[in-house]
């Protein structure tokens, strides 16, 4: 079988799971469809909102989307698979668990209760237009819509387009690019865009030393498919160098068709001059777990565990899940040295979408010096995973999209155990005076 | 056509709408109980790890395994316990089995058209069957850079992309020589590139901009930067080097 028929296979297959299972639940009643109130909900008063606020962006020519929806004529071939979609919270993309620990994140594009409702109820009336008067004007996408992180200051891209052959072994090309910047600057937050985002696993960029030099090199960043980007707490940031050259760590696999891609990325700088006070680390926690991935052939639920120290106190300030096709979620726990613990974070994994659930800085996690981040990840190697390229087959760790992984890309800065107490303490303060505010 | 015959489409179908919703949600509540790492007992799992062209148009497969016991090394003969099907029953596989994962262990080669077809390799380990089904689907075809990334890591793979292994060439040497009166064999060993920039590992392996680092000589008639030359004088009696035919 070759992977082109694979992967048309697999498109139809799931495209046919999705029209089926719209079909199956249009006419049900939904939770939450009581709480969209007992008006006629409408597309041009109602559900285009919703939609220009956390679909449009995607969802429009010549973004990432498969389909339009940016009008009525866009949107109500969709309706039913806009409703499925919505209401199990498959899109917009975020899949964080919201029983479990941190609530409150950077750029949480999720719906609300409320406008799923109003989603639910619209395509079970049979996606009604509405008066035209009520339509909200266009929205307006400037090329900043196309970046997670809003405007980039700065924009770096490899040399020349990397073309992928339709068939073939995966690809690590290791990509140099000069950054060609004239002063030093400190990265507020920082985003990699593929141009074709089908091909590329991965990108892991690190900032060459001085002149070039690998043994001065430090991370910058790291991009999974779908990921959105990294956003640094007010005050941490990251310092890229005058002249600084990049490592780009690709890692391309082939779709079937030949594809040329030429990776971006991103920089949003605090302004010249500025200091933060903190330094944003990003790194691999919970890899231990990795090296002992055993995934059984056609096993669903296979738990990995790995932990990761902390040497120092640290405000942690994103949790990005990283598996691959098997992946099913995965969880963060803080253990804390006096063997108190406490889960922080869980989401479902979903390959297409390897998302960093930025925490808002009034929820993100403090933990002192010796906690333990315990990473507990999830496989599904049955056929009942859809995404699963080979159920028959036994899958552990390794750095092909077929093998498999199980860590998670943490950022935090350190703090000293004075300003972990002094943070642990406004905190602290900050709960007992605002009763609305939790995490 | 039977009612059974005639619904039966719609309740597979059925079956495949309504998957995703009883599979895709899991919670933290529902956590899977954590492994235990056990060091003896358990079974082993053959693993394919893809497949590899051959310049005579063949395949070969490639098998690793993964024994489960942290300690445990465990012999397993070939045989009922130990075996591949189709055909043979020994194609080069490990009897020795050392514990966890060993990646790329040998490979078996198999047709130009062996099409579609499932190369099985079986291991019976106390008490516990487990199989690798080789194939030459596209996802797992292999090169050497997969290889090489997955044993050594990533930051080799532009080393490793120019790297060969290492040859002799010997200069033509005197159809016949004397007994006792001593030979002088001259030749090269030709120095790959990558291995005159080797650096440690996890260090980044880029291209490099600049200059060719200067390599370290060999030998005094090391002149050629990608053939180093030598001279090796055999005592007399007998030779110290096996000189493969030309």
């Amino acid at each position: 079988m070759r992977l082109t028929g694979w992967s048309t296979s697999l498109t139809f297959a799931i495209a046919a799971v999705v029209v089926l299972l719209g079909m199956s639940t249009v006419g049900a009643q939904s939770p939450g469809a009581a709480a969209a109130g007992q008006g006629e909900v409408t597309f041009t008063r109602d559900v285009a909102p919703i939609l220009q606020k956390a679909c449009q962006n995607c969802h429009r020519p010549g973004s990432v989307a498969p389909m339009s929806l940016l009008t009525y004529e866009d949107a109500r071939p969709w309706a039913r698979s806009i409703k499925q979609r919505v209401s199990t919270r498959e899109m917009p993309p975020w899949y964080i668990d919201r029983t479990v620990g941190v609530k409150k994140f950077i750029d949480d594009p999720s719906l609300s209760d409320e406008e799923i409702a109003k989603i639910v109820k619209w395509a079970d009336a049979g996606a009604p237009r509405g008066n035209q008067a009520d339509m909200p004007p266009p929205r307006q996408f400037a090329d900043a819509d196309k970046w997670a992180i809003g405007k980039p200051d700065y924009v770096v891209a490899i040399p020349e387009e990397y073309v992928v052959k339709a068939n073939g072994a995966d690809d690590w090309p290791q990509i140099e690019v000069d950054t060609q910047l004239t002063e030093d600057r400190y990265i507020k937050a920082v985003e990699t865009k593929p141009s074709k985002i089908n091909i590329v696993h991965h990108v892991t960029a690190y900032m060459l030393g001085e002149n070039g030099d690998p043994a001065g090199e430090q991370f910058l960043s790291e991009y999974a498919m779908g990921k959105n980007g990294d956003v640094f707490p007010e005050g941490a940031g990251r310092l890229i160098k005058a002249g600084t050259k990049l490592r780009l760590e690709m890692h391309y696999h082939s779709v079937g068709e030949e594809v040329r891609d030429r990776t971006q990325i991103g920089f949003v700088f605090y302004p010249k001059g500025y200091v933060p006070k903190r330094v944003a680390i990003t790194s691999r926690v919970g890899s231990g777990g990795g090296s002992d991935l055993d995934i059984p052939a056609g096993a669903d639920n296979v738990r990995t565990d790995g932990y990761t120290r902390m040497t120092k106190a640290a405000k942690i300030t994103g949790f990005q899940p990283h598996m691959h096709n098997r992946g099913k979620m995965q969880c963060v726990e803080a253990i804390y040295p006096n063997l108190q613990t406490e889960m922080l974070s869980c989401a479902r994994f979903n390959f297409g979408w390897a998302l960093v659930y930025n925490y808002a800085d009034d929820a993100a996690p403090l933990v002192p010096a010796g906690t333990l981040l315990h990473i507990i990840s999830v496989h599904d190697n049955s056929a009942g995973n859809k995404g699963n390229p080979d159920p028959k087959n036994w899958a552990g760790n390794g750095n092909r999209t077929i093998d498999e992984m199980a860590f998670s890309w943490m950022s935090w800065y350190d703090l000293t155990d004075d300003e972990y107490r002094q943070e642990v303490a406004a905190r602290n303060a900050l709960r007992a005076t605002s009763t609305g505010t939790s995490r | 056509m039977t009612l059974a015959r005639r619904f039966l489409p719609w309740l597979v179908l059925g079956s495949l709408a309504l998957a995703p919703v009883s599979t895709a949600l899991i919670d933290a509540q529902q956590l899977p109980p954590i492994n235990v790492k056990r060091t003896t007992g358990q079974s082993i799992v053959p693993v394919f790890e893809g497949w590899e062209r051959n310049p005579d148009d063949t395949f070969s497969l490639v098998f690793g395994y993964m024994n489960r016991n942290y300690a445990e090394g465990i012999s397993v003969a070939v045989g009922p316990a130990n075996r591949f099907e189709p055909g043979d029953a020994d194609r080069g596989q490990p009897t020795y089995f050392y514990p966890r994962r060993q990646q790329f262990q040998f490979r078996a080669r198999v047709p130009k058209d062996w099409g579609d077809k499932e190369l099985i390799w079986t291991l019976n380990v106390n008490g516990q069957t487990e199989r690798a089904y080789g194939s030459l689907k596209p996802v797992w075809e292999l090169s050497r850079s997969v290889i090489v990334d997955n044993v050594h890591g990533n930051a080799n793979i532009n080393l490793a992309s120019k790297d060969q292994p290492p040859s002799l060439q010997v200069d033509p040497v005197p159809s016949s020589v004397s007994l006792g009166a001593g030979l002088t064999l001259t030749g090269a060993v030709p120095i790959p590139t990558a291995s005159r920039h080797r650096r440690s590992r996890g260090r980044a392996a880029l291209p490099s901009a600049g200059p060719t680092p200067k390599r370290r000589r060999r030998s005094s008639t090391c002149r050629s930067p990608r053939r180093c030359a030598f001279r090796q004088d055999c005592p007399r009696g007998g030779l110290s080097i096996a000189v493969p035919p030309r």
